[in-house]
């Protein structure tokens, strides 16, 4: 089984936090609530694609769906995160200005049938950036929490390194898949499960820790 | 060898390594920096609420030291006059006496209830000397120092001179004469002094207090450093915001620094 890691274990590794999260009732958070939806449907996603993938049909278009309920849901978590109004409108914005562009990569710019490196780097983006800010908020009120006992803290720093670290990955998809070697994507696509994993495992203790902060 | 120019893609899987890397070293570094910066301040506020607690610890003493004393001032003074005075009257015979032996007994009752008068006046001054509410802490402190120097325990020179007329409000008065008080108090019980020097100066809006005597110096005293004495003048100083600084030197020296502000001063 050459694709245990990336095709096996780490998808099912979404079990851990999703599972536990229920266990620990976390659901009654909004913020987490609207993570454990966002590791359902990926979930979901994962068994689809492994399922559509079995049967020797192309199913990128499964991925410009979950570009788009991925992006948006990540930021409805960051929506419940950060407060104001200031921040809703915000983040409605991204989330049609990110609809737009899905739309626009799956049928203008891509096709459904080819990945779509212009919207998962741009949902990547824009979900970054809401981290760093998130981040930066934190740092501020340091005096406030011990982050080593906030569950936001271990939150977005997996959603952070996840989608950081995946920026590059996400962007030159298309031309990885054309142009390099069997081993090099075997390299490449080992790396970006594995920051998947550890984004998997921060939520863990993200849900672990919002019992604490409740 | 192959070099990275063969293939431009290996950049790729360096390039997602390397910010995983520097990402997860900074946020390490970041959370870890943030922990311990609380964990400074929860130790700092732990140092904070051991003080205060010492404080309060020392304020109860204090209080239940101050009920003590004028309880036995009670009892020891005016309880045994009153009661001498009433064993005075209830032995006069009306049927019996002279007029010259009550003429005796009167001026023997009227010297014992005037002196039950005098050991009331006393207790109630040390309670809450008039003078301070009367004619403000300088005239009050005048008035202690003499009676200090009338009494013959100690010569106490003081030197008020370079203030500036202004008068310290009722809360900073008491305090600044109780500390004066209590320090000429431990002087005369733990320094085996012959003089005390109090000199008074007033630079811009800070009003500093040279105390000092000529007994046995630092390790007499230091004794009664951590004594409830010594606990009372810092709690009085730290209520009107003032700080002290021990002197090495002959002697005892203590300089006392009030900051006039407006909590301290009398604005009426």
């Amino acid at each position: 089984m050459k694709h245990m890691f990336t095709g096996v274990m780490v998808p099912a590794m979404t079990l851990l936090p999703l599972m536990y999260g229920l266990c620990r009732r976390c659901y009654c958070f909004a913020s987490c609530r609207t993570l454990l939806w966002y590791l359902s449907i990926a979930l979901a996603t994962n068994v689809i694609e492994r399922i559509i993938g079995a049967l020797h049909h192309n199913n990128l278009p499964l991925l410009h769906l979950y570009t788009l309920i991925e992006g948006v849901l990540l930021l409805q978590f960051y929506g419940h995160v950060l407060e104001g109004k200031i921040w809703k409108q915000r983040i409605l914005f991204f989330k049609i200005l990110l609809a737009g562009i899905c739309v626009l990569d799956a049928f203008y710019y891509h096709s459904l049938w080819t990945f779509n490196t212009y919207a998962r780097p741009a949902a990547a983006l824009m979900i970054t950036a809401l981290a760093l800010y998130v981040l930066a908020d934190q740092i501020k009120k340091q005096e406030q929490f011990s982050p080593l006992e906030q569950s936001l803290a271990w939150l977005n720093s997996g959603v952070l390194m996840y989608f950081m670290s995946s920026l590059l990955y996400f962007s030159l998809l298309n031309p990885i898949v054309r142009q390099v070697s069997d081993s090099l994507w075997f390299v490449i696509g080992h790396l970006h499960a594995f920051f998947e994993m550890v984004m998997y495992l921060l939520f863990t203790v993200g849900f672990y820790y919002a019992k604490h902060d409740r | 060898m192959p070099s990275m120019t063969d293939n431009p893609y290996l950049l790729i899987p360096a390039v997602m390594l390397v910010t995983f890397s520097v990402l997860s070293l900074l946020l390490f570094l970041l959370y870890r920096n943030q922990n311990q910066v609380l964990k400074v301040k929860a130790q700092m506020n732990l140092a904070q609420l051991a003080h205060q607690g010492e404080l309060l610890k020392a304020i109860i003493q204090s209080q239940d030291e101050e009920r003590s004393r004028i309880g036995r001032d009670l009892h020891d003074d005016i309880g045994t006059g009153l009661a001498t005075a009433i064993f005075k009257l209830q032995a006069l015979n009306p049927l019996t006496i002279t007029s010259d032996k009550f003429q005796s007994f009167q001026d023997d009752f009227v010297q014992q209830i005037q002196g039950v008068a005098e050991q009331v006046r006393h207790i109630s001054h040390h309670l809450a000397p008039p003078a301070l509410t009367l004619f403000g802490f300088g005239d009050a402190f005048r008035e202690l120092c003499e009676s200090m120097n009338r009494s013959g325990r100690i010569a106490v020179e003081l030197d008020m001179l370079e203030i500036e007329p202004f008068r310290l409000n009722a809360a900073a008065s008491l305090a600044l004469y109780r500390i004066l008080e209590e320090l000429i108090q431990n002087t005369i019980k733990h320094a085996q002094a012959t003089v005390i020097q109090i000199v008074f100066q007033q630079a811009a809006a800070v009003l500093r207090i040279q105390y000092a005597d000529n007994g046995r110096g630092q390790s007499a005293t230091a004794q009664v450093a951590k004594g409830l004495g010594m606990q009372n003048i810092r709690i009085r100083l730290d209520t009107i915001g003032g700080s002290y600084e021990l002197m090495a030197r002959n002697g005892y020296q203590m300089n006392i620094q009030i900051p006039l502000m407006h909590s301290t001063i009398d604005h009426g």
